[in-house]
């Protein structure tokens, strides 16, 4: 029996499978360098680059995302000269251990971090605040002033300038209120409108991640920013002994549904990534005896891409389990049927239809391309479907398309492959859940016939 | 350690299975308790209930799973006897008996099966346009599906229908069916035709769910109408296509068609307002027979976010009783109540100030209007406030809900003790449970005490 089509169906891949752009992240480090030796971390971003020591390094995750932040007086310790040698050397860094890196650039810290620059507290007004119970008061601008405003927006537009779009380049946190930027400050509607206003303006292509609750995320989402936020995993860091434990304020149970609901945040992971930073480390967590099912249920159903465990050693009898979440975070695309004209006559396109499943929890946010290969001998030739890859939600995508090939293809097999590419190079990029996959990253469908010359 | 002025309770959460109205799993032309089809009984599955027996088991069936849906359908001559002679004597009785058995109804009229089965009205095919069709090897006579005729008669049918039991509490959704065999799209029809006879269904049932046969323009036509959808084939990985393409290779429902149906059709995001309804192409039995990967089959129709199935009420093969069972209660809404928090202690005559966060741990939403209630009784005193957040718009995700409760006149000093529940809007009685643990035996979830002062 001759058929007109031919069908694919390739088996579906179950295990973990490391690709871009989502799962675990290395913090201030990289694929392979050592942990922080304790339950420690620094907030200070790295400014040395050390050669690699381990593959996957030893009590964490196979990542493809290093997260990297860094205080002001770094990269412009006089004003107006702002520098990023250090960022420069991150995202080179990054790329040769397989990561994007996501970056924050953070005004200061807490009183016992770096503070906004010298210059900056010289020449404009500062005040000193406490800014979390239980801290020293720390020094901070204001930060609806003008003057922050700009001298802050003028650091955001010379990295945009320099860095947005940059392949290797994940995303950017929107991060100007309180120490690390996380919020803990006050500032004017206004003014937060104008800060993101030029957060947007110098990214017009790397994604925005804006920081958890109030104004800021409201302000951020509305303008199309993903959003992060930073104690993932608490369900009871912070004690409060005076009351019984079950009372305890937690962020799963008492902030994040109320403001990811209260700021109109639900739908962002349909357009723009969720960043999950975890609250202390995971051993944290499991030395609070915190329930690990609960917390990776919660970051799924937030659609959350990256989770972000601040490069400290994962608990052993828990890397199982944290190994599956960061598998199950953003996308997984599963290839289910490639179908294809069995015969064609020389001249004649062929068509074909795609159905791929995205079994993930978010989509891809990165316009990679749908590529069909077609190989005769020694000649090849890439079919790009115009499908925007960021538009396949979970669930399904349908895909048809024609290829008409070179006249070079004679009469015979024409061998096809199908990838998800990067399209200015034609290299494989994304992986799909299914296979099996050849090992230059084409996923081999089946050959077409030429019939003979039209 | 002293009381915190905001008492909060984390029920735990329940992760079994819970019977809970408008999801999972339906029986078919039976009602909870009755008998099952035996295959090659020689009895057609497809002739609507007549006759309604006394209840057969107390339980659940023995071979089939807990349902608190009936599925029921229709062929025209049975409802329609004479023209205009409307008689739903059987559809009145289908409903109570579905009542009295713990279901709602979800019913189906059909103007014909197929040739060996229920033909169109004697007196249809008599006064009116029909044509000659050739189908499963034999001949019959099919309306006319876009003749104003046709449009009229089957129109008045389903008009009617609705003047009797659009709103009807026990009504749970109504399939849209009317071309071909069993109303499933196995006929001829103008775009315009389908608009048509789509705007008639629509007109008439402006209160309970109407659900659209998956393909082609009369999904199309009822989805942006607001319907809902159906799709008859939701286990089939190869029962009727060609058997030399070999398994990998056959035609089937879920691969060659559903994902393909749903995004030409835009359906993908239909379940956000409207039920998504699923049949098996035959058995249960059939597919476990054919070797079917069932975890691919539930993976498949939860992503398409699925609130009811009807096995047929054939028995369910024994090794996949489980899994069916797990994806029944997978299958639409399942809410948790995370949190429930509320002022401990209240002045007289002040409000007490209360915030609930409900997740929605399931597939879909609730496709119909229950209200939250926070109730607080005090010995013989009971005072129930609804809050007036809109249930079905609870999604897969979180609702976060805060309100007040100012107290009667009556309550005094003292403890008085809150509840919540989800109630039915006219009785005011809880009728879904929330996943989390708590609920007295009147359905009401026990918070704690309050302190009024």
């Amino acid at each position: 029996m001759i058929m007109p089509h031919k069908k694919v169906r390739p088996a579906e891949l179950k295990a973990p499978l490391l690709n871009p752009h989502k799962g675990c992240a290395t913090f201030q480090r990289f694929n392979g360098d050592p942990l922080y030796p304790t339950l420690r971390w620094s907030e200070e971003g790295p400014t040395e680059f050390p050669a690699r020591q381990f593959d996957v390094t030893p009590g964490y995750l196979p990542t493809t995302l290093s997260y990297c932040r860094w205080f002001w007086p770094l990269f412009e310790r006089e004003e107006g000269k702002i520098d990023f040698t250090i960022v420069e050397k991150a995202l080179a860094t990054a790329a040769e251990r397989g990561q994007t890196l996501q970056v924050r650039l953070m005004p200061h810290g807490t009183a016992t971090q770096p503070k906004v620059p010298e210059w900056y507290r010289k020449k404009y007004k500062t005040v000193e605040r406490v800014t979390h119970k239980g801290y020293e008061p720390c020094n901070t601008p204001v930060y609806d002033a003008p003057e922050f405003v700009d001298c802050w927006g003028r650091v955001i537009t010379e990295f945009g300038r320099k860095f947005d779009g940059d392949p290797r380049l994940e995303s950017v946190d929107v991060s100007f209120i309180g120490p690390w930027g996380e919020g803990a400050g006050e500032c004017s509607e206004d003014a937060i409108d104008r800060m993101v206003a030029i957060y947007k303006a110098a990214h017009p292509k790397t994604p925005l991640m804006t920081m958890i609750s109030g104004y800021k995320m409201k302000a951020g989402v509305k303008a199309g920013m993903g959003w992060r936020l930073d104690c993932f995993g608490d369900l009871g860091i912070f004690k409060t002994p005076e009351i019984p434990p079950d009372q305890w304020w937690n962020h799963h149970f008492d902030s994040y549904p109320q403001q990811v609901v209260g700021c109109g945040a639900e739908k962002a992971w349909e357009h723009a990534p969720i960043t999950l930073e975890s609250c202390g480390v995971p051993q944290h967590w499991f030395d609070g005896n915190f329930d690990l099912d609960f917390i990776i249920q919660q970051g799924l159903k937030f659609h959350g891409s990256v989770l972000m465990p601040k490069s400290a050693k994962l608990p052993e009898a828990w890397m199982g389990r944290l190994s599956q979440f960061c598998n199950d975070l953003g996308y997984r695309f599963v290839l289910r049927q490639f179908k294809l004209d069995a015969r064609i006559k020389a001249g004649d396109p062929f068509e074909w239809w795609a159905w791929i499943e995205n079994v993930g929890v978010a989509p891809i946010y990165r316009p990679y391309t749908l590529a069909v290969r077609a190989t005769q001998g020694s000649r090849v030739f890439y079919h790009h479907s115009p499908a925007d890859i960021r538009a396949w939600l979970p669930g399904d995508a349908c895909l048809h398309g024609s290829v008409s090939l070179p006249r070079e293809f004679s009469a015979g097999s024409v061998m096809l492959h199908v990838a998800l590419v990067d399209p200015a190079t034609n290299a494989p990029k994304v992986r799909f859940a299914s296979g099996p996959v050849d090992p230059d990253g084409w996923l081999p469908l089946a050959a077409v016939e030429i019939e003979g010359k039209s | 350690m002293t009381l915190p002025p905001v008492r909060k309770v984390r029920p735990r959460e329940l992760k079994g299975f819970l019977l809970n109205p408008h999801k999972g799993c339906e029986t078919f032309q039976h009602f909870n308790g009755d008998a099952l089809f035996v295959a090659g009984s020689g009895v057609c599955h497809e002739v609507g209930p007549t006759d309604f027996p006394e209840r057969l088991f107390e339980g659940v069936t023995p071979g089939y799973l807990p349902s608190s849906v009936s599925y029921c359908r229709w062929f025209w001559d049975a409802v329609e006897p004479e023209e205009g002679r409307y008689d739903f004597t059987a559809i009145e009785r289908a409903i109570e008996t579905a009542a009295a058995r713990g279901q709602t109804l979800h019913v189906r009229l059909m103007p014909h099966g197929s040739p060996s089965q229920p033909p169109l009205p004697k007196w249809y095919v008599a006064k009116y346009p029909t044509v000659e069709r050739e189908r499963f090897n034999a001949k019959y006579r099919m309306a006319v599906h876009d003749g104003p005729e046709y449009l009229a008669k089957w129109g008045g049918l389903i008009t009617e229908f609705a003047r009797q039991f659009d709103g009807d509490p026990r009504l749970e959704c109504v399939d849209m069916s009317y071309l071909g065999a069993w109303g499933e799209g196995d006929g001829e029809c103008s775009d315009a035709g389908i608009d048509r006879m789509t705007s008639v269904y629509r007109q008439a049932h402006r209160k309970t769910p109407v659900v659209a046969m998956i393909g082609g323009h009369q999904m199309a036509a009822g989805l942006r109408s607001g319907m809902g959808w159906r799709c008859d084939s939701c286990d089939d990985l190869g029962l009727w296509g060609e058997p030399a393409m070999g398994p990998q290779g056959r035609w089937n429902h879920l691969y060659d068609s559903y994902p393909w149906s749903v995004a030409k059709a835009g359906a993908a995001d239909v379940w956000k307002t409207a039920p998504v309804v699923f049949e098996p192409g035959s058995t249960m039995r059939k597919g476990y027979e054919c070797g079917f990967d069932l975890d691919f089959i539930i993976r498949q129709d939860l992503k398409y976010h699925g609130s009811l199935i009807s096995f047929k009420s054939y028995e369910i093969p024994e090794p996949w009783r489980e899994k069916l069972l797990a994806f029944c209660n997978d299958l639409g809404y399942r809410f948790v109540l995370r949190q429930f928090k509320f002022d401990a202690r209240v002045k007289a005559g002040e409000p007490i100030e209360w915030g609930a966060w409900i997740e929605n741990v399931g597939v879909a939403p609730i496709y119909r209007q229950y209200a939250f209630a926070v109730r607080v009784s005090q010995a013989s005193r009971v005072h129930v406030q609804r809050a007036p957040d809109d249930v079905r718009k609870w999604l897969p995700g979180d609702a976060v809900l805060s309100g007040k409760v100012t107290l009667p006149d009556g309550f005094r000093p003292g403890s008085a003790m809150i509840h919540v529940a989800l109630v039915d809007l006219a009785t005011g009685v809880p009728k879904v449970r929330f996943a989390s643990e708590g609920a007295d035996a009147d359905g009401w979830c026990a918070m704690d005490n309050i302190e009024l002062y």
